[in-house]
């Protein structure tokens, strides 16, 4: 049967507490002095939803290639003080960056059109929203490749069930349980990311 | 409808709202009957909510990752004394393999064995922020004191009748028109072909001051940041 395999090997629901622990182990390797694999596989989990935070907050491609840059020099520099108590690592690596993007918003140069971040989150602010659309988009990007398919074609609202398997070239039964497993493995991932689900 | 013991996959395409008109409204009849499929749809329905919201795909422009690693790799060269010592060991692999990654960007590191400190030269390119002609190579060398920036510059326009360009050592936050946070190196002009070749001592510790550029300033002596950026570094001192 297409695509059964796919359904069968789960691999996206492995715990979400057990891979947010994964990113705290990270950070405190990192704190150790680990400069290579650790801040690497940090900075590819974060890298993208930096990249698009400064596009939407700062509308300028090289400002937003800053707060790449300087988030990262930070959250290297600052990785002992990263406390897996007080908070997720997602939250670590945000709230530097929110600094980051205030001041480079503030900077005379940058004159962005976009309306200035606050410094401190708050439910509905800007910056809250735009994470979570970041939040939702790296979720979907962590699934496997046919979960992430399935689901984008079912949110887009304007097809059903059986137009989505006649698109995917699979039984209606399989779409019904792939969207079921990716539906799930999306709930865990956007728990991972911070985002009740 | 019976009771399930396990929640059925139709609860997925019922959160998102794909299944087809017949299909819904008898599972919405079914989870009235049955509590598994009853939580399963209170479970997951927050996910299928936030799906809707998901940001369009970005794409990060090459050779970021790279741009960042070789700012860390610059970050590192003044870190407080404890931080220092801690990163000594593994600083040395790190310098061999930043060379390698930075060239293709433009910094080079180069190392001489002999001085390991003292030599270590930091190639900064600048470019125009908002595109141009403009741009310039910095060399950055540090001293006990601080450290001597040697900058080559082409494709600057010159400068207004009245003022001149202004190299900065720029904080890495907090510099804003109230409260700026940012040190003059020196101020410069331009020949007609828009070339210039200018050398500095500065004092000021690259560490609070990593970021570089250039701005048009009036001439009138006064040391206060005013205007347009010209010229920025593409990476941090
Ligand atoms: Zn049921």
């Amino acid at each position: 049967m297409t695509g059964g395999l796919v359904d069968c090997v789960d691999v996206d629901e492995a715990p979400a507490s057990a891979r947010r622990g994964d990113e705290a182990d990270l950070v405190a390797r990192v704190a150790a002095g680990d400069q290579g694999a650790a801040l690497r596989q940090l900075y590819r989990a974060y890298e993208g939803r930096l990249y698009g935070l400064g596009l939407r907050l700062l509308g300028d491609p090289s400002l937003a290639e800053e707060l790449v840059q300087e988030t990262f020099v930070r959250v290297w520099r600052k990785a002992g003080q990263f406390d897996p108590d007080k908070g997720s690592v997602a939250t670590f690596v945000f709230t530097i960056a929110r600094r980051i993007a205030v001041d480079l918003w503030r900077r005379p140069s940058s004159r962005p059109f976009q309306p200035e971040p606050a410094e401190e989150a708050a439910p509905g602010d800007p910056m809250e929203r735009v994470l979570v659309g970041l939040t939702v988009r790296h979720a979907l990007d962590s699934l496997s490749p046919a979960h992430r398919e399935v689901l984008e074609l079912s949110y887009r609202k304007d097809l059903k069930q059986s137009q989505i398997a006649e698109r995917l070239g699979v039984p209606l039964g399989t779409v019904k349980t792939r969207t079921f497993h990716a539906l799930r493995a999306m709930k865990a991932a956007l728990e991972e990311g911070g985002v009740g689900g | 409808m019976a009771e399930h013991e396990h929640a059925q996959p139709d609860v997925a395409g019922y959160v998102l709202g794909v299944l087809e008109p017949d299909e819904a409204a008898a599972f919405a009849a079914h989870i009235e009957g049955c509590r598994a499929c009853r939580d399963e749809v209170a479970d997951l329905a927050g996910a299928g909510e936030l799906l809707a919201r998901a940001a369009p795909a970005v794409d990060v422009p090459a050779g970021l990752e790279a741009r960042t690693f070789a700012a860390i790799a610059a970050a590192d060269y003044g870190p407080t004394p404890a931080r220092r010592r801690r990163w000594d060991g593994a600083r040395r692999l790190v310098a061999a393999a930043a060379a390698v990654v930075l060239v293709g960007v433009g910094i080079t590191v180069v190392r001489q064995a002999t001085e390991p400190e003292a030599a270590v030269a930091q190639v900064i390119e600048l470019e125009a922020p908002g595109g141009g002609p403009a741009s310039a190579v910095a060399h950055v060398r540090r001293t006990p004191t601080g450290g001597v920036i040697e900058m080559e510059v082409e494709g600057l326009a010159p400068p207004p009748p009245g003022s001149v360009f202004e190299c900065w050592l720029v904080a890495a936050s907090g510099d804003s028109i109230d409260r700026p946070n940012r040190v003059s190196v020196g101020t410069f002009t331009v020949d007609q072909d828009g070339r210039a070749t200018v050398r500095w001592d500065f004092s000021a510790d690259t560490t609070r001051f990593p970021r570089m550029g250039v701005t048009i300033e009036p001439d009138d002596g006064n040391p206060v940041h005013t205007s347009q950026r010209v010229l920025a570094a593409k990476t941090l001192l």
